[in-house]
């Protein structure tokens, strides 16, 4: 009996001290034992088995590879959503503070971002922002001007 | 508008042109963010389902609602999809494969449900095996299509079977081999399969459902303190089978029956353990069983026992979970074992498989099974060897030859030993013609009759075999000797002859010598014991001939079968070891000791009734076969077979020499009495039948010297009568019609019908008969004392004639005798002792009765005993013959009608005589 890896025997219907070496027993397909057609049919499940977790492995591996870039990039995302959240945070502040004195303005909170805005390169979006800034500012400079004359 | 208004709405656009700008700048960022975090949540649950494996995840608590999400669903479908095609060939075809694998080798109850077998006895023969036995059912956890599979085990001449389990599931264990055993135990027929079952906790009550099997013993429990017990008797089991099953180089029981009816049962051992190692030294001898038991029919099923064997075996493991795993099916498949058979079916099916194996030990197994097809078709050149009963419907036979030359069977009182002997001698004289087996039978007592192989009354045919029959022998041990003698002679003619032929064995012999005629003999002595009853001559001489016989017999083809009832007579044979080596069959039969090598070998000692262990190994335990056998004393068995035999005797073929001891041997149908005619000078007398086996008579030759009278010394007028009568006649029938003259004195009253018959019968064969009394006994040994004396002084006118005086209780004349005549000074018993001194020499010889030893002395003159030659003594001790005889006389004690014969011309050592019965009584 030779016990293999996966603890299954493999059988002769002679015990083992009586097969001596010059009777080595050829197995033809027609007279192996049932036990062993048994245990080959049975083998198929431990070949199933090894397969799926050896294809398991490979796309693991391919997963974690994927993931430490991705982590990377989301380290990166996460410090350029923050970069613009600031940026925001300041020019809104300003924005505020120079419609202060429209007192006829009915004041907006600030609006929740826009997920919907096609995917571009955040500085697309920030240097769109900075000149709708400018142009709010351009759009209250005139009363300024004249009040700075008065003044 | 105005320019105030103008410039309002400007700002207001360009606020709401800043705000726009800032939701787009924010909502850039934060998408990105999102999405990204979304990707690395599904690669991260992706990793986690393939990293167990998604037959694993779907098993998972954990991962129940993460697998359930929407935005995992593709990730999950694939993971599905690879788990699937891996799976692929398993699924597709495995459980189809494995359920028709075992459908076609474990047809019927091997894997069958219980409802289409469970009942009924099995009809498999042995010839084919179902290569694997039903646990239970198998699904592969891991894939992703859980079908059912039968799940089977290799068991008989395959594997042996291990199952382990935990407190919580050992009721499964039990289940499964309860299962396992019936499957087995109702696939064949009832007597092929022998459970043996030991537990270490219980005394009873393991497989409760199979104990109706113990009564057909086919279930066997085990004392639990005694583990031994079963390894020893299965390794003798194994022993046995090598060397009596496994011959011409058969490597297993298996290849030995070949594709023909299975002929040894299997014997299946369930150890039931409790999870603790076993003692070293039956850890190995268990290790050894299970090495070399499958060979031999032997399958283990070991419970609870932690145990390494190197032989095959399967192992089935059963959780506290309740799950199972077996190394038929690998780890990967969790095995649901069967449920138990119906509580109320199991032990009516074992009751059912104990009665057909009982109906099927009564079917085979009758006097009649034991006779060949064709009677007389044997050859005994190698031996003989017969069935002299059965086992499980199975022959055992009891064989004599070179290698098993002697038997020795052992059985008390009422144990069938007589149909035991029956039996064999039935089965042996049925397949060996009378040429090729001659049976010498012998009883010492009225325990076995022997009397059937002998013509009787009743039955007038007789066993063509047997060429001596001896019964009620009892005292006459001189007869059991005869017998020896008789062998150990046989047996240096044979060996003679062997030696001429220049080989050494009966088998060479009978090929050197293809047209003689040398049967195989075979001797049987019941009670032999009595042979060596007594510190003796005759223990002495039975003792050297049997060591002679045992010894060299097997060779000669003289075999020994010898009986007892008695322990006694067994112990009495230990201690001669020489001999009782030489007996290698043994026989028990129920509550026989010491036949067998005890006391490791007790197994007659519970034997049951119609049983006997029949053992070729001198008794080791190893050889015991238990066969039944069958009645063969009843009406139309054995004198059934006899007769037949009888019948196709051959018409030449002699009687049986028939010694009764209870008989006594009448005079007329002796041999040498029939060869006895008139004209030999020296007439013979015959005394009486000696005991050997010719049945040969004690004769005496009367010679013209000195000396040769015949006394008769005892105080029964009988054995006197019986024995002077005897001679008488039988000198009467060496003479013609008056050639010889018969006076015969008759000296006291009883003997008078004795003597009157005597004067009848000699009268009617034409001799001249004168009778003479007390009156006439003084003037008869007169003349005759002066006759003599005239010829002896050559003064006689005449040459003599025979003259025969018959006295009957000489001592009874003494005191007339003594009187002297007052002329000459001389006495009648002067007379008396010339005519014994000198009477042969002139043809006159005394046969004369004296009432005792010293009364025969005082009839002789002082310390001069020569003149009788010839002496049969009956109720005297052997101390008061020594003057008459050589020192063995001392050993003589009187027993009933048997006198002790000494002729000092021809003996060196005394001899037993029966008296003749000499013909009719006078009415």
């Amino acid at each position: 009996m030779n016990t293999q890896s996966n603890g299954t025997c493999e059988f002769s219907v002679v015990p083992l001290q009586r097969t001596g070496d010059g009777h080595a027993h050829v197995a033809e397909p027609e007279t192996r034992s049932a036990v062993e057609r048994y245990k080959e049919i049975i083998g198929s499940i431990g070949e199933a088995v090894a397969t799926m977790r050896a294809h398991d492995e490979t796309r693991v591996a391919e997963l974690m590879a994927r993931l430490a870039v991705s982590q990377d990039r989301m380290v990166d995302a996460i410090e350029r959503e923050k970069v613009v959240k600031l940026g925001v945070a300041l020019h809104w502040e300003s924005a505020v503070e120079a419609l202060w004195e429209e007192r006829w303005l009915r004041m907006r909170p600030m609006p929740q971002p826009d997920e919907r805005v096609p995917a571009r390169d955040q500085n697309d979006y920030d240097a769109a922002m900075e000149l709708a800034f400018q142009a709010l500012e351009e759009s209250l400079q005139k009363r300024s001007l004249l009040r700075r004359k008065k003044e | 508008m105005s320019r105030r208004d103008e410039r309002r709405k400007k700002v207001e656009d360009s606020f709401e042109e800043f705000r726009l700008a800032v939701a787009a700048a924010l909502g850039n960022a934060s998408r990105e963010h999102r999405e990204l975090a979304e990707e690395r949540a599904r690669d991260m649950f992706e990793v986690m389902v393939r990293g167990g494996g998604i037959d694993r995840a779907l098993d998972d608590p954990l991962l129940k609602k993460a697998l359930a999400k929407e935005e995992f669903s593709s990730t999950v479908a694939q993971a599905m999809l690879d788990h699937v095609n891996a799976f692929r060939t398993w699924s597709e075809r495995g459980p189809d494969q494995l359920s028709s694998l075992v459908r076609e080798v474990s047809p019927a109850a091997a894997s069958w449900p219980h409802e289409s077998w469970l009942g009924d006895a099995g009809n498999a023969d042995g010839s084919s095996v179902p290569e694997l036995w039903r646990i239970g059912s198998g699904v592969v956890r891991s894939a992703p299509e859980q079908r059912p599979f039968p799940v089977a085990v290799p068991l008989l001449d395959q594997a042996h079977l291990h199952v382990s389990s935990t407190p919580d599931s050992r009721h499964l264990a039990d289940g499964l081999v309860e299962n396992l055993l019936l499957r087995v135990l109702s696939y064949f027929q009832p007597g092929l399969v022998h459970v043996h079952v030991w537990d270490v906790n219980q005394l009873t009550g393991s497989l409760p459902g199979l104990y109706p099997l113990t009564r057909a013993g086919l279930l066997t429990v085990h004392d639990p303190s005694r583990l031994h017990e079963v390894l020893d008797e299965l390794s003798d089991h194994i022993r046995r089978v090598h060397t009596s099953v496994l011959v011409d180089g058969h490597l297993s029981v298996r290849a030995v029956s070949g594709t023909g009816r299975r002929t040894e049962p299997w014997r299946i051992a369930v150890l039931f353990g409790n999870r603790n190692a076993l003692k070293e030294e039956q850890q190995q001898q268990l290790q050894r069983v299970a090495r070399n038991g499958l060979a031999c029919g032997i399958v283990l099923v070991i419970v609870d026992i932690p145990v390494t064997v190197n032989s095959p075996i399967e192992t089935v493991t059963l959780k506290a979970d309740q799950t199972a795993t077996c190394t038929m099916t690998g780890k990967h498949v969790t095995v649901a074992l069967d449920p138990p058979f119906p509580r109320t079916l199991v032990p009516r099916a074992c009751a059912t498989i104990a009665e057909k194996r009982e109906e099927r030990r009564k079917r085979f197994g009758t006097f009649g099974d034991l006779l060949p097809e064709h009677l007389w078709m044997e050859s005994s050149s190698a031996g003989v060897v017969a069935p002299v009963g059965y086992q499980d419907g199975e022959p055992v036979s009891l064989g004599l030859g070179d290698t098993s030359p002697h038997a020795l069977i052992g059985g008390p009182s009422g144990s069938g030993k007589t149909n035991f002997l029956y039996a064999m001698i039935g089965s042996l004289a049925a397949r060996y013609s009378p040429d090729e087996l001659e049976l010498y039978v012998l009883d010492f007592k009225e325990g076995v009759s022997f009397a059937q192989f002998a013509p009787g009354r009743k039955d007038p045919s007789w066993l063509p075999h047997a060429r001596l029959v001896g019964v009620n022998v009892n005292t006459d041990r001189e007869f059991g000797v005869a017998l020896l003698k008789f062998l150990a002679d046989e047996m240096r003619r044979r060996a003679d002859a062997a030696k001429q032929h220049e080989v050494t064995k009966l088998e060479q012999l009978r090929a050197e010598d293809p047209h003689g005629r040398w049967p195989r003999i075979v001797a049987v002595i019941d009670e032999f014991q009595y042979l060596f009853g007594e510190r003796d001559q005759v223990t002495q001489q039975a003792t050297q001939l049997l060591e002679d016989v045992a010894r060299r017999g097997r060779s000669q083809g003289i075999h020994l079968v010898l009986c007892s009832q008695d322990v006694a007579g067994i112990e009495g044979f230990w201690g001669k070891s020489a001999i009782f080596e030489q007996f290698t069959v043994r026989v028990a039969l129920p509550k026989a000791r010491r036949v067998l090598a005890e006391p490791n070998n007790d197994a007659a000692v519970e034997l049951p009734r119609w049983h006997a262990v029949v053992n070729h190994e001198s008794g080791v335990r190893h050889g015991n076969e238990v066969a039944r056998i069958p009645d063969s004393t009843s009406k139309d068995t054995f004198d059934f077979l006899q007769r037949e035999l009888f019948r196709r005797r051959r018409p030449e073929l002699a009687e049986p020499i028939l010694f009764d001891g209870s008989k006594v041997p009448a005079l007329h149908g002796v041999q040498d009495f029939r060869l006895l005619h008139p004209g030999d000078v020296t007439p013979t007398v015959l005394l009486g039948q000696v005991i050997d086996v010719a049945g040969s008579a004690a004769k005496v030759r009367l010679a013209r010297t000195p000396g040769r009278n015949v006394a008769v010394v005892g105080s029964l007028v009988q054995d006197a009568a019986a024995v002077l009568g005897a001679a008488a006649i039988s000198l009467g029938r060496q003479h013609h019609p008056a050639e010889a003259t018969f006076t015969l004195c008759c000296l006291v009253d009883e003997a008078e019908p004795a003597a009157q018959k005597l004067a009848k019968q000699l009268n009617t064969a034409g001799h001249t008969v004168d009778v003479v009394r007390m009156d006439g006994i003084r003037e008869l040994l007169d003349r005759t004392a002066k006759r003599l004396t005239e010829t002896i002084t050559g003064t006689a006118s005449a040459p003599p004639q025979p003259h025969y005086l018959v006295l009957y209780a000489v001592d009874a004349a003494h005191t007339l005798l003594e009187q002297k005549d007052p002329a000459t000074r001389a006495s009648g018993l002067d007379s008396l002792r010339t005519v014994l001194k000198h009477g042969p020499e002139s043809r006159t010889h005394v046969l004369g009765w004296w009432r005792g030893v010293q009364r025969l002395k005082s009839s002789l003159p002082p310390g001069v005993y020569d003149d009788i030659g010839a002496w049969v003594a009956f109720d005297v001790q052997g101390k008061e013959l020594i003057s008459f005889g050589p020192e063995q006389v001392m050993a003589w004690s009187p027993r009933p009608r048997r006198g002790l014969y000494f002729d000092r011309f021809e003996h060196s050592r005394p001899q037993v005589v029966i008296p003749f019965d000499t013909g009719e009584d006078i009415s």
